[in-house]
C-alpha cells in the first residue's frame, strides 16, 4: 500500500478511550483507566486527624500505607454495601484508596469523541459519557486536591 | 526508666528513637521519650489550668481539641503526660498509655502527600505499632503556645513529685513492631 495512503489511514483512525465504570452509594461514574490502578477488597482505614478536605484516613495495602479519598462524602452519598471494593486512583502525589460499592467495576471502550464536556461545579467531575443508557460521570482522580496546595 | 530494659539495636547502624505510645480516642500516637518529664493520675491535678511538678509549672493542654478529636470523659486509663522542652512545657491528657518503647528510624514513614492542612504540623510521621498505624507527635507543635484550652480535671491537691508514676517498658520483638511488656516496678520515667 502507498505510504500517502497508509497515512491517510491513519488519520481517519478514530481515538479510543478506556473507561472503568463504577459505583459509589449507588451513584454510576467512570474513570479513565490510566487513572485507576486496581480494585482490591475494601479494608477499614485508620482514621486520620486530618483537615484536608474528604482526606481522613489510611488503608493499609500489603507493605503501603494508602491516603483515603472519601469520595462518598464528596459526592454526599454512603456506601452502603456488606462488601465494598477499594479502587486505587492514580495521582500526582501518590495512589489514593477510594472506597466504592462492592458491584465489580466494569471497563468500557469508548470513541474519545463521545466524551462531553459537562460542567458540574466539581472540578473533578466535568465530563460525561454514554455507557449503555446511562449519561456517566467521569471522576478525573488526577485533578483531586487540585488547587488545595 | 531501667536502661537495662530497653532492647540493643539489631545492628550498630540501625538509629531508633524512643517513644512513648498513648491512645487519644481512636487514634495512637508516639510521644518523643525526651519530651516525657512525667506521668500522673487525672484525680491528682488541680484545676487551676496548670499542675505544678519538679519545680515547674505546666499548663494544661487540651490535645484531643487541637488534634480535632472528640473529647472523652476521663476513665481508668486516663492520665496526664507531663512534657517540656527547651523552657516550654505541657500537660496534656490522652486515654490510655501503653508504655516506651523503640522504634527504628527507617519504619516511620512521612505523612502521604495528600495531607496538605495544619495534620502535616502536627505529626512528624506515622509508623505501624501493634498492628495499628500509629501518629509520631511533632514535639514543637506539640509544646507550641497555641492559647492553650483549660481541660477540666477532677479537683484535688496539686501534684507532687512523689505522685508521679512509672512508665512501664515495652518488650520489642525480633526486629517487628513492638509489642506491649509487663509492668516493671523498678523502672521510673
Amino acid at each position: 500500500m502507498p505510504l500517502q495512503t497508509r497515512r491517510r489511514d491513519a488519520a481517519n483512525l478514530t481515538k479510543i478511550c478506556t473507561l472503568v465504570s463504577f459505583s459509589v452509594g449507588g451513584q454510576r461514574l467512570a474513570a479513565r483507566i490510566e487513572e485507576v490502578g486496581g480494585v482490591w477488597p475494601w479494608s477499614t482505614p485508620t482514621f486520620v486527624p486530618s483537615r484536608t478536605a474528604y482526606v481522613n484516613g489510611i488503608v493499609r495495602h500489603g507493605k503501603d500505607m494508602l491516603p483515603v479519598f472519601d469520595l462518598a462524602g464528596k459526592l454526599n452519598v454512603a456506601v452502603e454495601s456488606p462488601a465494598p471494593f477499594c479502587l486505587i486512583a492514580r495521582h500526582d502525589k501518590g495512589p489514593l484508596a477510594i472506597c466504592i460499592d462492592g458491584e465489580v467495576p466494569s471497563v468500557h471502550n469508548v470513541e474519545e469523541t463521545s466524551i462531553k464536556r459537562t460542567p458540574s461545579g466539581n472540578e473533578e467531575m466535568n465530563e460525561t459519557c454514554q455507557l449503555g443508557t446511562d449519561e456517566v460521570p467521569i471522576y478525573s482522580f488526577k485533578r483531586i486536591g487540585a488547587g488545595q496546595d | 526508666m531501667n536502661p537495662q530494659s530497653r532492647t540493643e539495636p539489631s545492628s550498630p547502624l540501625v538509629t531508633t528513637i524512643q517513644v512513648l505510645m498513648v491512645r487519644c480516642g481512636s487514634t495512637h500516637l508516639g510521644i518523643p521519650a525526651d519530651l516525657s518529664h512525667g506521668v500522673l493520675e487525672p484525680d491528682t491535678v488541680g484545676s487551676e489550668g496548670a499542675i505544678s511538678a519538679i519545680g515547674n509549672k505546666y499548663p494544661i493542654s487540651d490535645l484531643a481539641g487541637r488534634l480535632g478529636l472528640p473529647v472523652s470523659s476521663a476513665g481508668p486509663g486516663t492520665r496526664i503526660i507531663l512534657c517540656a522542652r527547651g523552657g516550654a512545657q505541657k500537660a496534656i491528657q490522652i486515654d490510655e498509655l501503653f508504655g516506651l518503647t523503640d522504634i527504628e528510624q527507617r519504619r516511620i514513614r512521612s505523612l502521604p502527600l495528600h495531607f496538605t492542612g495544619p495534620e502535616r504540623d502536627w505529626f512528624a510521621g506515622l509508623f505501624v505499632f501493634q498492628d495499628r498505624i500509629a501518629f509520631l507527635v511533632n514535639p514543637a507543635w506539640l509544646l507550641r503556645d497555641e492559647g492553650d484550652v483549660q481541660v477540666p480535671v477532677n479537683a484535688r491537691d496539686t501534684a507532687s513529685a512523689s505522685r508521679l508514676l512509672a512508665l512501664p517498658p515495652m518488650q520489642q520483638t525480633n526486629g517487628n513492631d513492638a509489642v506491649l511488656g509487663a509492668d516493671r516496678a523498678d523502672s521510673p520515667h
